[in-house]
């Protein structure tokens, strides 16, 4: 398998197949003798704009510390939970759980629902 | 029985969104200052066009991508970001044109300014994305758009120099204004060639849960419906050749365009430049929203269907809801929407290479494509009028600024 | 110690000599249950695009035309590689011992 064609910037999928975003960062331990391990899979903005420049990164992380719904820190999801590498990365676990949806529900509830006819009123 | 019906609605979709206030304004300034001779422009654009709508069919129905999908994964998100950034801002200028199509086209009916109907407009066009389904919108949109057909009986009625006008299919030096020519053809490519209709059809093929059995059908739909949306835009330029050359009208103001018809169909001229620009527009903008929605949730990997309710998909929608609302504030503040269309087409051309060569890397990815990759005939037509866009583009912008 | 992959991508390589043989490309890996052992590094070398600046737009279109000639692509096994500055990544091995990849 190889890394950067097959699990970066791949669609996550849950458990309930509800997309959770892409894979914008992989974890590697590295020790001084044994074989490199990658760990963990990593979503979240910050590892993104870390890519494009070091300022931009660490500016939307002390961003995201100051403000923003649920988790401030990057979602590490470890190797463990992934299922299948395929067309999209298949894992093991909950979307809402692990936090991947935190901005789409806040979105929802804060702008999407209080506009009438989004859909929000036909659940009740 | 299901794939003729697809066939059916996706030449209507073709031909009702083809016409847009780019490639009306674009052709019927070039008809008036030049006469037929810019006639190439479209033709180069229209089959240009084609293959990248093709190809765009393609790569959704083999691989189920979009082409943003494909381009994130394949390229990774500091490329991809670069693109984005390109791509939605002059998608942006170009939704700013088509809202200010609408509303001028109201303007004519009404004699109420455009930028009255700037909010009005924009809130339609957001009721439609939030409340409608992606069916409702590519056909309904499209359907009404037909009456842009009323260009093509115009040309007709007015008796065109068939020899010279065919004659103009082969590209030539024009006796005026070089730069101003340069610059228009640049325009028409622009107008013809939108990226926005590469992402919106990719998007739409896997709305419609393509696969590779719809291959020989996207051909055909790609093939004729934009064929018969070029030769709207044609007619559009025959018009305005035959209507305002003789009479050394210049189309610089919307006003002035909207007597574009009223030659050949003097009774109802007017109301179907109207209502042409009016549908057609609304189409457009309808699609244009959607494409720089698509690129965002795509690109980032958020939920996104239109056929899902819009709180069910928040990012999404927000997306839409935000630059339909911000695309009306230049014109509220007046801006002319023709200024930025003719702008906003040259720029198309300009960033072409930037939109189109990731997409042919990945037309020819055996990845993506397998055994369907491009064949010589499709990356050789699109490189060539790429390159010529973009090499026209830098030459004649500057000289047109510069020439003021 | 914990490295991001995707900072890794790009970063420039070089021999025991201190001279520049490419930029990592790739990496190869081997699923398990709960890792990915990283089986080697595909390095890109190409004195051509080096000279271009604007590597953001312009490595990932390279790649794609995988022109060999423009682009070369060796294959270090990960016992080849020293990470422990992973900002500067070392070879553990002469330049002419490289392996291109296959």
């Amino acid at each position: 398998m190889h890394l950067v064609r097959d699990v970066l910037d791949k669609k996550l999928t849950d458990r309930e197949n509800c997309p959770m975003g892409r894979v914008s960062g992989l974890l590697m331990r590295v020790s001084e003798t044994g074989q490199p391990r990658v760990t963990h899979i990593v979503i979240g903005g910050a590892t993104l704009w870390m890519r494009i420049h070091p300022v931009v990164g660490r500016l939307s992380s002390r961003l995201r510390k100051l403000w923003g719904p649920g988790r401030r820190e990057a979602i590490r999801i470890p190797w463990s939970q992934v299922q299948t590498v395929g067309r999209d990365i298949k894992l093991d676990c909950k979307a809402r759980d692990i936090g991947a949806l935190d901005w789409e529900i806040w979105l929802a509830r804060n702008v999407i629902e209080r506009i009438p006819g989004s859909g929000s009123e036909e659940e009740e | 029985m299901k794939k003729i019906l697809q066939l059916s609605l996706g030449i209507v979709t073709s031909v009702g969104g083809f016409l847009e206030i780019g490639s009306v304004i674009t052709a019927a300034q070039a008809g008036a200052q030049f006469g037929y001779k810019l006639l190439w422009a479209i033709l180069l654009g229209t089959l240009c066009l084609i293959f990248l709508v093709e190809m765009s069919g393609r790569l959704a129905a083999v691989s189920k991508h979009t082409i943003v999908d494909a381009t994130r994964e394949r390229f990774g998100f500091p490329f991809f970001f670069i693109v984005l950034i390109g791509v939605v801002l002059i998608a942006f200028m170009v939704l700013v044109a088509e809202l200010g199509g609408i509303g001028f086209g109201i303007q004519i009916l009404t004699g109420v300014g455009f930028p009255w109907w700037a909010v009005p407009v924009s809130l339609l066009v957001w009721l439609l994305m939030w409340k409608g389904t992606f069916g409702l919108i590519e056909n309904g949109a499209s359907l009404l758009g037909l009456v842009t057909i009323s260009f093509l009986v115009s040309a007709l009625k007015l008796h065109p120099d068939w020899s010279s006008a065919a004659s103009s299919l082969l590209p030539s030096m024009p006796d005026g204004d070089k730069a101003r020519y340069g610059f228009l053809a640049v325009s028409i490519l622009g107008a013809s060639i939108s990226p926005y209709l590469m992402y919106f059809y990719s998007s739409g093929a896997i709305e419609d849960k393509w696969d590779t059995t719809y291959i020989p059908i996207n051909r055909f739909i790609a093939g004729l419906g934009m064929t018969f949306g070029g030769a709207l835009s044609m007619a559009v330029l025959v018009v305005a050749a035959l209507t305002f050359q003789p009479r050394g009208i210049q189309v610089d103001t919307f006003p002035q365009a909207a007597l574009m018809m009223t030659t050949a169909l003097p009774r109802w001229g007017f109301y179907l430049f109207a209502f042409s620009m009016i549908f057609a527009c609304f189409g457009a903008a309808l699609e244009v929203s959607l494409a720089i929605a698509y690129f965002f949730s795509q690109g980032f990997g958020w939920n996104w269907s239109q056929d899902i309710k819009p709180s069910k998909n928040s990012r999404f929608a927000f997306i839409y809801t935000l630059i339909i609302l911000l695309a009306a504030i230049p014109l509220v503040f007046g801006i002319d929407p023709i200024k930025v269309t003719v702008l906003s087409m040259a720029l198309t051309s300009a960033t072409l290479p930037l939109a189109i060569v990731p997409f042919l890397l990945l037309m020819n990815d055996p990845i993506y494509l397998g055994k369907y990759r491009n064949g010589w005939i499709s990356n050789t037509v699109v490189s060539i009028v790429v390159v010529i866009s973009f090499v026209l583009a830098v030459i004649s912008i500057p000289l047109q600024i510069i020439g003021g | 110690m914990d490295v991001h992959v995707e900072l890794l991508l790009g970063t420039k390589v070089r021999d025991t000599d201190g001279n520049i043989v490419g930029r990592i490309e790739e990496l190869r890996v081997d699923r398990d249950d709960n890792s990915c052992r990283v089986e080697s590094y595909l390095i890109g070398a190409s004195a051509v695009i080096e000279r271009l600046s604007a590597w953001t737009l312009i490595r990932p279109v390279a790649r794609a035309l995988h022109a060999h000639k423009l682009y070369q692509v060796y294959d270090v096994r990960w016992q080849d590689m020293d990470l422990s500055d992973p900002a500067r990544p070392k070879l553990r091995i002469a330049r002419s011992d490289l392996r291109h990849v296959k």
